[in-house]
């Protein structure tokens, strides 16, 4: 028997508030998926974490097919206010610490302060894969061929994190890096009209404004950890 | 995709010398006016040959390890081609699929029949040629479009669906991407495809020879070749319908079909056919055959969301790290574990 229209209108209503119920996440999935077709996720009620798998294709930008990559992305349940962990299953990359990748696969994408700093704002699941992953993927098949990535890459450790706060936040050198953190970790406030902390003479406001709000959302204990960890190597 | 580039090649030459489209006869090149002046069937079949597939169709073919068979006949299906002048009745599924190509009358209110009969023929041609590709045989033209089988004695029914699905979105792709961007060029309406596909089993299927002497051909009574036919009328521009035994014999592919109704938003498309005595309730569905073709091992979506084809058959000569570089540089990875 035919449904009678109270019915369908019951049924539209029904697929309305699923729609609406879905989560932020599976949302943003949807849209993912659009562009990288050959990824499905299941939601690991284990680890509590959305569960990403597929296959992610590379091409240039003349369209051109380079390689096929088998990848897993962990998307914590805090998402969009979350770093997700990708994993590399196929093994296209050496396991060697100079192809940034850990023996049991994991990528490391970006140094962590840059990728703390995108979870604060919130990430975007498309965006995150376009920006981050199929790029890290894209700069290995560039290694693979050039023995060298196309746009660098950061030391290992701790000289990694010395190298993005020199890069990132040109600052000089370890000690004018130490003198920020002091004063962002400090309890006096650094008004946008103080001088800056780096040193240069200049209102913070014409200088690191911008850095020290970035650096702030790093959390204390990242800041404070880096302060104590520069600091030695100063001694 | 660029697979069918060869074939967009003639179409977009042929418009360009059409004198009605205003470009100047004397910039055009030797094989522009050789098209249009003297109407060279030569010259076109030079361009779009009968039996060989096109270079970058025929990467295609080769990137998917499949040879096309071009010794077929229309309306004698190899398998059962023994039929034909017989007394006999054979029963075996198959699947039908009708390819309608629409607009294409359109076209005459620009350009002249000589260009007209390029562009069809062309896109007829592209149309056999991924066909045979994917081992269907093409049973009867249908003014510019194709009535063609998929499936035979040496095949389950699975993969003749999947085949057929795989042709359906290929050729959808070409003349809803590739074609799309001559005609809006040229300021005219769209050309588009409706195609219907269904599959009926060896219980629904008879075949035999259907006419008189030579006026027969070797063909199939089935109700599912007959609604073949009739989902072609409900699919929308560039659309593809399928009857719920394609859904069936394709578990996988679930999530690429949605009931007709959901687009229309009227309960009666939700059926395509209905014997209400022996509640035989036949449903029809939209296929997403954009995103199956997007999940297909020979296609890579790129940065950009474009289609791409995979060439892992051949090295590409037109490879190029420096094509590579501007979206690796946006990288820069670093490394913290123990």
């Amino acid at each position: 028997m035919l449904p009678t229209s109270r019915q369908l209108r019951l049924q539209v209503n029904l697929i309305m508030i699923l729609n609406k119920k879905k989560s932020p996440f599976e949302r943003d999935f949807i849209v993912a998926k659009e562009r990288f077709p050959k990824l499905t996720y299941v939601w690991n009620a284990k680890i509590m974490m959305w569960v990403i798998t597929g296959e992610l294709d590379i091409c240039d930008v003349e369209g051109v097919y380079w390689n096929t990559f088998q990848i897993t992305i962990l998307v914590p349940r805090g998402y969009p206010y979350c770093v997700p962990i990708v994993a590399e299953k196929s093994t296209i990359i050496p396991r060697d610490i100079e192809w940034h990748i850990s023996p049991e696969g994991i990528c490391c994408l970006d140094i962590s302060h840059n990728l703390k700093a995108m979870s604060k704002l919130g990430i975007d699941l498309t965006s995150f894969i376009s920006e981050k992953v199929y790029t890290y993927f894209a700069n290995q098949l560039y290694k693979l061929e050039k023995n060298k990535y196309a746009g660098g890459e950061y030391a290992h450790h701790l000289d990694g994190v010395i190298q993005y706060y020199i890069e990132t936040h040109q600052l000089q050198d370890k000690r004018a890096i130490v003198a920020m953190l002091q004063q962002i970790t400090s309890k006096t406030n650094i008004g946008r009209n103080d001088p800056c902390p780096c040193g240069n003479g200049k209102k913070t406001k014409h200088c690191h404004q911008s850095s020290i709000d970035t650096l702030k959302t790093l959390g204390h204990e990242r800041l404070l950890s880096d302060l104590k960890n520069i600091s030695e190597t100063i001694k | 995709m660029h697979i069918f580039d060869d074939y967009v090649k003639p179409i977009r030459a042929a418009i360009a010398a059409d004198p009605k489209s205003g470009k100047l006869y004397e910039t055009l090149s030797f094989s522009e006016r050789s098209l249009q002046k003297g109407f060279d069937f030569k010259v076109f079949n030079q361009q779009v040959p009968e039996k060989r597939l096109l270079p970058n169709l025929a990467d295609f073919a080769n990137e998917l390890g499949l040879t096309p068979n071009f010794e077929q006949g229309l309306g004698a299906h190899p398998d059962f081609s023994h039929l034909k002048h017989s007394e006999t009745l054979e029963d075996h599924y198959i699947v039908s699929m009708f390819v309608d190509i629409k607009g294409s009358t359109n076209l005459f209110k620009k350009y002249t029949p000589r260009t007209v009969w390029i562009v069809t023929n062309t896109i007829q041609r592209a149309a056999i040629h991924t066909c045979l590709i994917f081992g269907g045989y093409v049973h009867r033209l249908q003014g510019d479009g194709l009535f063609v089988y998929f499936g035979g004695k040496n095949m389950k029914p699975d993969p003749a669906v999947k085949r057929s699905l795989q042709f359906a979105s290929v050729f959808s792709y070409f003349v809803k991407e590739d074609l799309k961007n001559i005609f809006s060029e040229q300021g005219i309406e769209n050309i588009y495809t409706r195609i219907g596909v269904d599959l009926g089993y060896d219980r629904d299927v008879i075949w035999g020879m259907a006419g008189i002497g030579e006026i027969s051909e070797v063909t199939t009574c089935s109700l599912h070749t007959s609604l073949a036919s009739k989902m072609q009328s409900y699919a929308m521009s560039n659309g593809i319908v399928i009857g719920d035994n394609i859904k069936k014999e394709s578990p996988e592919l679930t999530e690429f079909y949605i009931p007709v109704c959901h687009r229309t938003q009227s309960e009666n498309d939700r059926y395509i056919f209905q014997i209400p005595e022996e509640r035989f309730n036949y449903t029809q569905y939209d296929f997403n055959w954009l995103s199956f073709l997007k999940r297909q091992d020979f296609i890579a979506t790129d940065f950009l969301g474009n289609l791409q084809l995979k060439h892992k058959a051949v090295v590409m000569s037109n490879r190029n790290v420096a094509n590579l570089a501007p979206i690796a540089a946006a990288s820069k990875p670093y490394y913290d574990f123990e």
